[in-house]
């Protein structure tokens, strides 16, 4: 067990405890974890501090029963994962959102160019392009969209993601190459659609 | 090297991961083959465009704001524990305080009973409580003048 690993399986044993204290601190810790993984989860930040929240709530009143400590950030990611896939659940029940393909010039542009962005107006079809890839992403299945956001855009490491997501490191990387692998599919298929357009 | 071979060592380029070497090999496939480049390509560019995503914002106030609630739930818990079990203590409470009420009511109103006749009474004088009042009230509704006519 690693140095930082050893200390938060020693502050969640005291935060089961009742040390509150302990608990502040094995929160904090962990918090940046659990918020990222909400929010890859759910994309909307005000929706994943209310994950993050409602996960230390139970947290706090699980932590007396949770018997291997050592397992506690596995723990706490799985609270996490579980409430921020039921709220995921009941949004997608209310709402679903196709791609509009006339509406993915911007990417397409984007991904047609060789050149990386310069100026301003690059910069602008960047931000759209940015716009539409989320919208791409969000077709994208859950379990390899969130790999894939966590390691790009949180730079998380392959161990971390496998704490967050309670899986082996070798699940994350095969999931990470089919998330990138169905990312560029898609893209391929948007910007093959917007040449034939043309 | 196989198509995926390849494609696994360019993420690994992509992650910073590469092995020693990695980056020739990758190169030298490119090179031939068209289908990788052209995956190898959106990839990058994908990449490019992931990384302008805005990373979560997480401040200090976040946690303290989790953890504060964490808190406070956890009395809440605590009260609706109690909620729970004080409307029955009550109403025990409340059946309890009118029972000794009643009772303390009683004790005011009702005179005590007669303390019983002991053994050693005299069983005339007992007699007399029950039997002669009711003897004196026939008396007092016999008719006069029915003595006269005998």
């Amino acid at each position: 067990m690693s140095e930082p690993a050893v200390l938060l399986a020693s502050l969640s044993r005291r935060a089961a405890e009742g040390d509150r204290n302990a608990f502040r601190a094995w929160l904090e810790e962990t918090h940046g974890l659990v918020f990222r993984l909400a929010l890859r989860i759910l994309g909307v930040q005000a929706d994943a501090e209310d994950v993050a929240q409602e996960t230390y709530v139970r947290a706090w009143r699980g932590l007396p029963t949770l018997r291997d400590h050592e397992a506690n950030v596995n723990w706490v990611c799985g609270i996490a994962r579980n409430l921020a896939v039921d709220r995921a659940r009941q949004r997608n029940r209310q709402r679903t959102q196709p791609i509009d393909v006339f509406s993915t010039d911007a990417i397409s542009a984007f991904l047609s160019r060789d050149e990386p962005t310069r100026t301003a107006d690059d910069a602008m079809a960047a931000n759209e392009a940015v716009v539409m890839l989320k919208k791409v992403l969000a077709t994208i299945d859950e379990k390899y969209r969130v790999v894939l956001l966590l390691r790009e855009v949180d730079g998380l490491s392959y161990e971390e993601m496998a704490a967050a997501l309670g899986c082996p490191v070798g699940t994350v990387e095969s999931r990470l190459h089919r998330a990138r692998k169905t990312l560029a599919k898609k893209l391929e298929r948007i910007v093959a659609r917007h040449v034939e357009l043309k | 090297m196989s198509c995926r071979g390849i494609q696994g060592k360019f993420e690994r380029i992509l992650d910073g991961r590469a092995l020693p070497g990695d980056e020739r090999i990758v190169e030298v496939h490119l090179e031939r083959c068209s289908k990788c480049r052209a995956h190898a390509v959106l990839v990058d560019r994908a990449h490019r465009v992931l990384a302008r995503i805005e990373p979560a914002d997480i401040s200090r106030s976040l946690s303290e704001r989790a953890f504060k609630r964490a808190i406070a739930a956890a009395h809440t818990v605590r009260a609706s524990v109690f909620d729970d079990i004080l409307p029955s203590m009550r109403r025990a409470v409340a059946i309890a305080a009118a029972l000794a009420l009643l009772l303390a009511a009683r004790a005011w109103l009702v005179p005590p009973p007669a303390p019983p006749p002991s053994a050693r009474s005299d069983p005339l004088e007992l007699l007399s409580q029950f039997v002669l009042p009711e003897v004196d009230a026939e008396l007092a509704n016999d008719d006069p003048a029915d003595g006269e006519e005998r």
